[in-house]
């Protein structure tokens, strides 16, 4: 199985999109780090992926994705993020993926 | 200048975010390898063989092309690639024997068919010798002398030519193409082919001239008489990917038009290949049993059944084959 790190930006966000999209996510079982209006997604296939994609878009929600197909070379910074948070991010962008 | 160092800083951008000069693949072509082949005539026993099979690319967009987010349906190759055969005899002295020399000028092209099937062809010109100056059946004589030359009049088509061969020294050489199509059709899971049936069919014809216009490296007119101008390739492929390995079983089948009697004009490869390694995917295992005609030169005048078995690099291990999720 391979995986892969994602980004979403939510675009207009308020706490209710927020909660729609943190059901998207656990109706197709990723983890994710929430920073923000930035999700840090996991996903576990291209399937996986587009599902959630779908799920977004059946909820009218505006957003950007940025999907990293090859993870390998990327490095990931940051300024004031909490170390944990920061771990979860740099480990989904750049540790899981096979 | 300094402007014009400037104009260099975006060509290295550009350069740098993407893999294009990483990766090279290519969807034809023998894989290279190295093991222990066991005797194809009795009187001689090997050691190793290694085919130690390189192409370095001019221009190269396979894997790219095949990912880019606007989806390419052409996608091709350019390169030279050196195909050399080398095999180490149990002998005194003599470890390497006559070692195959070949050198082509390239290109290879794949297309995107419905479904992410593909269809790919391969096109290769070049020069293959073995380096050896003997006359082919005389381990005195020297090629291209009368007297060796005066030793093909003493050939009829019942002479068995594999025993009175020049194993030591005797020379081969021709130049030749390579024309090969091929046929992939593909079961995709994460965009990864992980269930492969490829088919492979074409001809390797030999020619006097390099490239079809060079006056060198060419046969002589007697040698080309029981060479055989065509060499009529088929072959299949499975390839499975399964949760922590890959394997593979192919069969592949060659036929001479045109050699001398005494040759055996068929040969057949039945090979099973395993490939452990996640993290290695190239890198792999393989046994091959194989009868008919011997491929190393000259040595195209011998014929049995033999065993090889050693490491193996795919030329074309599964990565993905389009982008879109």
């Amino acid at each position: 199985m391979a995986y892969y790190g994602n980004i979403l930006t939510v675009l207009s966000s308020t706490d209710d999109i927020l909660e729609q999209i943190k059901v998207v996510l656990q109706n197709n079982d990723v983890k994710n780090q929430l920073l923000g209006q930035t999700f840090f997604i996991e996903t576990s296939s291209k399937e996986n992926t587009r599902a959630i994609l779908n799920g977004l878009d059946a909820q009218g929600i505006h957003y950007l994705w940025f999907h990293n197909h090859i993870s390998d070379g990327s490095r990931v910074y940051t300024g004031q993020v909490n170390a944990t948070e920061f771990e979860n991010v740099r480990r989904i962008l750049l540790e899981s993926h096979t | 200048m300094v402007s014009a160092l400037l104009m260099l800083i975006p060509l290295f951008s550009i350069a740098q975010k993407n893999f294009n000069n990483y990766f090279q693949f290519y969807p034809i072509g023998d894989d290279p390898n190295i093991g222990y082949r066991t005797s194809i005539i009795p009187s001689e026993k090997l050691i190793f063989e290694a085919n130690p099979n390189v192409r370095y690319s001019f221009y190269n967009n396979i894997q790219k092309g095949l990912l880019n987010e606007k989806t390419q349906n052409h996608v091709s190759a350019w390169y030279v690639a050196f195909r050399p055969q080398i095999r180490m005899y149990d002998r005194a002295s003599l470890p390497v024997v006559m070692p195959s020399y070949r050198v082509f000028l390239g290109t290879q092209h794949m297309f995107r068919l419905k479904n992410d099937n593909f269809l790919s062809f391969s096109l290769e010109s070049g020069h293959y010798s073995n380096g050896q100056s003997g006359s082919a059946f005389s381990e005195t004589l020297v090629d291209g002398t009368k007297e060796s030359e005066a030793l093909y009049n003493d050939i009829t088509p019942e002479t068995n030519l594999s025993a009175i061969l020049n194993r030591k020294s005797g020379n081969f050489s021709t130049n030749l193409t390579e024309l090969l199509f091929n046929y992939r059709n593909n079961h995709y899971s994460d965009n990864i082919p992980v269930r492969v049936h490829s088919i492979t069919g074409g001809l390797v014809f030999y020619h006097n001239r390099f490239l079809g216009i060079g006056k060198f490296g060419g046969y002589s007119a007697n040698d080309i008489k029981l060479y055989g101008r065509y060499r009529w390739q088929l072959g299949y492929e499975f390839t499975k990917q399964l949760t922590n390995f890959r394997y593979s079983v192919a069969e592949k089948m060659e036929l001479i038009g045109g050699a001398h009697p005494s040759v055996e004009p068929f040969r057949s490869e039945t090979i099973a290949s395993v490939y452990p390694f996640k993290s290695m995917q190239a890198l792999g295992f393989f046994v091959n049993y194989t009868f008919g005609h011997d491929n190393y030169n000259y040595r195209f005048v011998d014929s049995g059944s033999n065993l090889f078995f050693g490491v193996t690099w795919s030329g074309f291990p599964p990565f993905a084959m389009k982008g879109d999720l």
